[in-house]
């Protein structure tokens, strides 16, 4: 029974191979993936989702490189350390923080993408780290030339 | 336990200088390319850019009228080849008063010592095709469903397949690709996959074969033919290309109003104030099938080696 | 266990397969015509010795009788053996061949594990083997049933009318007409364009046939300085002459209508006239003949569809 299941939005214009990593990442973030379990096999990814099974050796071989996971040839991926912050759980004092804010938000009249704008431009200013990745994503890189 | 290896050394297709010709002139011309083992390869062309005779060719089932294709690195159709060549073609023959039964004992009588009888059974059982239908009465999409499992149960190391899911509704295609994608999973098999359903090959194919006026435009891993392109979108007037992009090669260009969005490949930094992103495979191709001057390119896997050898 | 070794492997399987309807209805016939004429011959065999037909002087009304009943039963069985050839040269070039060409089937075939030399010649053994058994069975019966009646009483069975129906020419004849459908159905690559082609084939080849047959083998010439008659014994009398004084043979010379055939000779400066004929024993030698240029063209044909369907191939 495999403990993930990859969902992959092929308009999405992410890498589908990203789109894995990022999705193991979510798992080990919310503790859905703990470190000893295996990730499913390439066949078995494929099977569901009809991708190339070398877009998940691909995938896997980046978590590998980042240190999540490990190969043990013949047995399967499995997954090296977690990503689940003793803060980010579910039922953590800094999500229930979050929820209060968010209610006083909507009391205050901000709709759900407000909300969502106001958390993304702190996000950004806080974590500076963040932000450099997700421009460097978006393009709108102006180019120095020679000419 | 899939232990999935490319085969980078090994060659599955091999062209050089292949020329096929047709009643009216040539189907396929001076074409050289390398697809290399263990790929899911995409053969993308227009109608009659000669990817039927390019399949038909590497299938054994015609003979190239100029150069050579090696597949396998054997003759096409040869005796060593042929029987580790499955092919699909576009039409999807079977002979009409067969039952499903009959049509999978054909593939164990003629495909002796390679028959996987599981595999075949396997996908005409997920469709629920009826053993003792006939194959005249069965749709569009059940044929195609034998026709695959007829391709599989020979245990292929190369899976020709000339438009495979054109007649199939979107469930049964999504099943019909992941059982491709398990079959290459399980056995490292090579699928070359003729297509013009662009959508059908993103994230199924690595690998890239575009032809089109029976030459090859582009071939190549797929990421590395993502990452030769650009598409650049900026502000710009006038008529004439801008300046700037003279260094680079200009696929397309478009201009809207003071907008101008070009895909160019890119031979170093772009002068200017542009926006750049690495386009779609839907992108790219569409964008080489929309301009067939644009001159062609092979990542280095893709050049053929006995070429590279002789040069 | 021996039925399941017996069973048809490989492409003898597939050609079976793909002809089942061919082969049940070909054996369900063969068995009702071959019944048949075994109970011909022996009603035949009981209606000369009841009627004492062969004696000194048999009954006008009984021999009318008997021609009337036997004569042309006797002819259409002979019908049936004579166009079996033509019959097999259709099936294979139509059904057998030519429609996978058209309905693109032959891929199928061909992107197996087997090469289409290999898949041809199933297409030429499988039919190959069916006519040597069902065909020989069927010309065996067919000749032995024939050959119960005395020359006299059917003088349209007679054995160079009968010749296309007897021993091995028929058999010989169908296995020309394997290699000559094979070859049509590859060239012609259209079902019924290849079944028609066949058709006018089988015609020429026929008429040709039927033009050389009386010097397949040297005939017996009689000379005589009378004009010979044309009708007697069960002899094939093809060729009547003269022969001039020079020693040139010039036949059935044509000397006007009422001239009387003494001065025929003198027209042309001839005198004697002679015939060519083939006695009765003659048949076999013939047929053997025959049978053999027949099995050349089978040679041929079949090597000419090999060559065919490795044309187009790497």
């Amino acid at each position: 029974m495999a403990l993930v299941e990859f969902r992959i939005d092929r308009r999405s214009g992410v890498a589908t191979y990203l789109q894995i990593v990022q999705q193991v990442k979510q798992a080990l973030r919310l503790g859905l993936l703990e470190p000893g379990d295996k990730l499913p096999t390439a066949k078995e990814v494929v099977a569901a989702t009809a991708i190339n099974p070398n877009t998940v050796l691909k995938a896997y071989r980046e978590l590998d490189r980042e240190g999540l996971v490990e190969a043990r040839p013949g047995l399967g991926t499995f997954v090296r350390r977690s990503l689940a912050r003793p803060g980010a759980s579910a039922d953590s004092p800094l999500r229930a923080e979050l929820a209060g804010w968010a209610e006083r938000a909507r009391a205050a009249g901000l709709d759900r993408e407000d909300a969502a704008a106001l958390v993304t431009s702190v996000l950004d200013e806080v974590f500076d780290e963040v932000r450099g990745r997700l421009e460097g994503r978006a393009g709108a890189q102006p180019l120095e030339g020679t000419g | 336990m899939t232990d999935l290896t490319f085969l980078p050394g090994r060659t599955a297709l091999e062209a050089v200088g292949l020329g096929a010709r047709h009643r009216r002139g040539w189907a396929l011309r001076d074409c050289s390319f390398r697809v290399p083992a263990g790929r899911v390869c995409a053969l993308v062309g227009p109608n009659g850019a000669g990817k039927s005779t390019l399949l038909s060719v590497a299938a054994g089932l015609r003979r190239a009228d100029e150069g050579a294709l090696a597949v396998l690195d054997g003759a096409p159709g040869g005796p060593g080849v042929r029987p580790r060549v499955s092919y699909l073609a576009q039409e999807k023959p079977l002979y009409p008063y067969f039952t499903v039964e009959d049509t999978l004992r054909m593939g164990r009588e003629l495909n002796p010592g390679r028959w996987d009888a599981a595999a075949a059974e396997r996908l005409v059982k997920e469709g629920n095709l009826p053993p003792h239908a006939r194959v005249g009465q069965l749709s569009g999409g059940q044929r195609t469903r034998l026709a695959l499992a007829l391709a599989f149960g020979k245990r292929p190391e190369l899976l020709l397949l000339d438009e495979p899911m054109s007649d199939l509704d979107p469930l049964v295609r999504h099943e019909m690709t992941a059982a491709l994608m398990t079959e290459a999973a399980e056995n490292a098999t090579t699928i070359v996959l003729a297509s013009h359903v662009l959508a059908e090959l993103e994230g199924v194919c690595d690998y890239l074969l575009l032809v089109g006026d029976g030459r090859v435009r582009l071939a190549g891993e797929v990421e590395d033919l993502l990452s030769a392109h650009r598409v650049v979108v900026g502000r710009h007037e006038g008529g004439a290309p801008p300046r700037s992009f003279a260094a680079h090669t200009v696929i397309s260009s478009r201009t809207t109003g003071r907008q101008l969005t070009a895909m160019i490949r890119p031979e170093g930094p772009i002068a200017g104030q542009w926006e750049t992103e690495e386009p779609s495979l839907e992108d790219l191709l569409l964008a080489h099938l929309r301009n067939p001057g644009a001159p062609s390119l092979l990542t280095p896997s893709a050049e053929p080696r006995s070429r590279k050898a002789a040069a | 266990m021996s039925s399941l070794t017996l069973a048809p492997r490989g492409l003898t399987w597939l050609v079976l397969r793909q002809r089942r309807g061919a082969v049940w209805t070909g054996l369900a016939g063969l068995f009702v015509v071959v019944v048949q004429l075994v109970i011909l011959r022996f009603a035949l065999l009981d209606a000369v010795e009841r009627h004492d037909l062969t004696g000194p002087d048999p009954s006008a009304g009984a021999l009318a009788d008997f021609r009337a009943s036997y004569g042309d039963v006797l002819h259409y069985n002979g019908l049936l053996v004579q166009y079996l050839p033509l019959v097999v040269a259709m099936i294979v070039a139509g059904p057998m061949v030519a429609r996978e060409l058209e309905s693109g089937t032959y891929k199928l075939a061909w992107t197996q594990s087997v090469t289409p030399a290999r898949w041809l010649l199933a297409k030429l053994a499988v039919p190959a083997v069916a006519v040597l058994a069902g065909g020989s069975l069927l010309s065996a019966v067919y000749t032995w049933t024939w050959s119960a009646v005395p020359h006299e009483l059917l003088p349209g069975q007679l054995w160079y009318h009968s010749f296309d129906m007897l021993g091995p020419a028929p058999v010989a004849g169908a296995l020309a007409g394997i290699g000559l459908g094979a070859v049509a159905g590859l060239l012609v690559r259209r079902t019924t364009g290849a079944m028609a082609a066949v058709l006018v084939g089988y015609g020429l080849l026929g008429f040709a046939l039927g033009r050389l047959r009386p010097r397949l083998i040297p005939p017996w010439t009689e000379t005589t300085p009378e004009m010979p008659g044309l009708a007697g014994d069960d002899a094939w009398r093809f060729e009547r002459g003269i022969i001039t004084r020079a020693g040139e043979r010039l036949a059935e010379p044509d000397c006007g209508i009422g001239v009387a055939p003494a001065r025929c000779l003198a027209e042309h400066d001839a005198d004697r006239w002679y015939l060519d004929y083939h006695p009765a024993s003659h048949l076999w030698p013939l047929e053997w003949a025959e049978a053999g240029i027949l099995l050349a063209v089978a040679a041929l044909a079949g090597a000419a569809a090999l060559r065919l369907v490795r044309r187009p191939l790497p």
